[in-house]
């Protein structure tokens, strides 16, 4: 196997709501081409800790590099810039606007009419589009409105929509939980094969079950702290434990 | 989504709800069209036509800006006030009523404008900065812009003004009214700017979704503050259309203003919370107003029927914009 280089470490990371602490002093590291799969409870802090990956929340403390450099991701802007590309839990869709709309939201392309002027290319989107949904493989028109989208649907053109800059870095928060066992396998196809292209995964799940399957390594979360990283072929009862418990499993 | 193969049948129970929604404005007006037609005997006549169109260029105006706060989930009550303020501020100091010597009337017409924008900019970065509805500032908005009319010309009217300030709101090329020229370039451009900028992308995203448009590096405040920019600046070009269309600027000019160009927007299918919209709904709705208004004056029915007629048109439009969504 070659030499893996750090892509994301990320140290002690507290992060509170009010009187709620959703991380406290949490780790956590990604190499290049790793799928690390984030494991816990509802509540854990799984999706607070990868909002801080993704410039979406920022912690009280504790420091995040990428590739070596200590990164400030203030905004979403600044996670993405780094190669960093998210589907969100809730999966961030303007429900109003075209599957195109969506992809491009945020980074519209434009051409210069008369050299000046700014105009949509709304050609160009279309079609690069049509080229992600392909990639990720669904039937859907790109003039389709959101809206009008299965949870599936809606699922795998947030996951798309991550393909669009060809980033190194690929976070998928609940990526199968709106869908179909058939539709999870789908996804899970589509992991492996982004993998292949050499793009580093971080897989967030509680079905561990799922994550198993695909991860080289998951890193499990309990309440809001570590409770330990587990190669990809540990006994249930030992992931299960720290899970709810987290703390190993105890012997008798 | 309509395959190729089906019958007529299998495409009329495909029609759903949203595009009942969808067509419900411009049916409505055709049917205004069809009532008058036949009811008036005057209704129909390209001078009235023109007529209804002059009528309605001025809420028109006001009306588009008014559609970039509301498709983005804003909205902005000082319209009303800010082109009254402009307008004066604008007679004023073409003038010389404001400070002597006068201004020239096009540098007067600039500095207007740009007031109307730092206005509408002043409530949108307060509502923007710190996440405070637009319906509160542009209220304060309201009360400011007014008070700043009556200080510009002392509660008095401007009653000569020169020519090229009554240009725009007075004058007809090949007898099409400016004013009218005017407001159908606005609504062009206004959906230009929607349809194919990013900053247009921008505010469908922001009124659909402003979680989802922030999370993907959209800058919403820039956008917020944007749109009630936008309108400050389109209520103070109202200000100087209102001064040619009535000949004069007055401090009471603007009674009346604020409820129309919102009551357009909505009549024309925009989402009330926004996020959904396009500026040709907004003519159909100005359209539908001031169609109503002048079919049931030739009809010779009262001002205070009218107002019935009106209110229960706009209540049928609300029903129709929360069910067939
Ligand atoms: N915006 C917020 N405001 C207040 N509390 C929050 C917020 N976001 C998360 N929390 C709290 O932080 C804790 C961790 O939440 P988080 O969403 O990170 O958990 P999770 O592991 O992703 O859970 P799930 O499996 O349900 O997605 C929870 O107690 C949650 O209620
Ligand atoms: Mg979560």
């Amino acid at each position: 196997m070659p030499d893996r280089e750090v892509l994301i470490t990320a140290e002690d990371i507290t992060v509170t709501y009010g009187e709620v602490t959703a991380l406290d002093g949490v780790d956590f590291r990604l190499n290049s081409q790793e799928i690390v799969g984030l494991v816990g409870d509802n509540g854990a802090g799984k999706s607070t800790l990868i909002k801080c990956l993704s410039g979406v929340t920022q912690p009280d403390s504790g420091e995040i590099r990428i590739k070596g450099e200590a990164a400030n991701l203030s905004n979403p802007r600044d996670a993405k810039d780094k190669g960093i590309e998210t589907a969100f839990q809730d999966l961030a869709l303007a429900d109003n606007m075209t599957v195109t709309q969506n992809i491009f939201l945020g980074r519209e392309e434009v051409q210069h009419v008369g050299g000046i002027l700014p105009f949509l290319d709304k050609g160009k989107m279309k079609q690069r589009t049509e080229e992600l949904l392909d990639r990720v493989n669904i039937d859907i028109s790109p003039d389709e409105k959101v809206k009008n989208l299965s949870g599936g649907e809606r699922q795998l053109v947030a996951i798309s929509r991550t393909l669009l800059s060809d980033p190194d870095i690929v976070i998928l928060d609940e990526p199968t939980s709106a869908l179909s066992v058939e539709g999870a396998e789908q996804v899970i196809d589509l992991i492996e094969g982004l993998r292949e292209q050499g793009i580093s995964i971080i897989l967030i799940s509680h079905n561990f079950e799922i994550v198993k399957r695909v991860v080289d390594r998951m890193q499990i979360l309990y309440q809001g702290t570590n409770a330990g990283v587990l190669p990809s072929d540990a006994e249930r009862d030992e992931i299960v434990s720290r899970m709810v418990a987290g703390q190993p499993q105890q012997t008798a | 989504m309509i395959e190729g193969n089906q019958s007529i049948g299998e495409r009329f129970a495909n029609i759903d709800s949203s595009s009942i929604g969808r067509h419900a404005p411009i049916v409505g007006l055709i049917g205004m069209y069809a009532l008058f037609g036949i009811y008036t005997e005057n209704f129909l006549t390209v001078s009235n036509q023109i007529n209804v169109l002059n009528q309605s260029a001025i809420i028109g105006v006001l009306a588009i800006g008014m559609s970039f706060a509301i498709f983005c989930g804003e909205i902005d009550l000082s319209v009303a006030e800010i082109m009254q303020f402009v307008g004066l501020l604008i007679a004023a100091l073409a003038t010389g009523m404001l400070m002597w010597p006068q201004l020239p009337p096009l540098v007067a017409i600039i500095i207007g404008l740009l007031v109307g924008v730092g206005l509408g900019g002043v409530s949108g970065y307060i509502t923007s900065r710190f996440d405070v509805p637009s319906f509160m500032t542009t209220l304060a908005m309201l009360f400011l812009a007014s008070g700043f009319g009556l200080i510009t010309t002392n509660s008095r009217p401007v009653l000569s003004l020169p020519g090229e300030l009554v240009f725009f709101g007075g004058e007809s090329i090949l007898s099409v009214p400016v004013l009218v020229i005017v407001f159908i370039a606005c609504i062009v451009l206004g959906q230009l700017i929607l349809s194919y900028t990013r900053f247009g992308q921008h505010v469908y995203a922001v009124g659909g979704n402003r979680e989802a448009a922030a999370r993907m590096g959209v800058n919403v405040m820039r956008i917020r503050m944007g749109v009630i920019m936008i309108s400050g600046g389109f209520a103070a070009l109202a200000g100087l259309l209102m001064l040619g269309r009535i000949g004069s600027a007055t401090p009471t000019m603007g009674v009346g203003y604020l409820l129309p160009p919102i009551a357009a927007v909505v009549l024309g299918g925009a989402d009330l919370f926004g996020g959904e919209g396009h500026m040709y709904g907004t003519l159909i709705g100005v359209l539908i107003l001031a169609v109503l208004s002048n079919g049931l004056n030739l009809m010779g029915v009262s001002t205070e029927a009218q107002l019935v007629a009106q209110g229960i048109i706009l209540m049928l439009a609300v029903i129709a914009n929360v069910m067939f969504r």
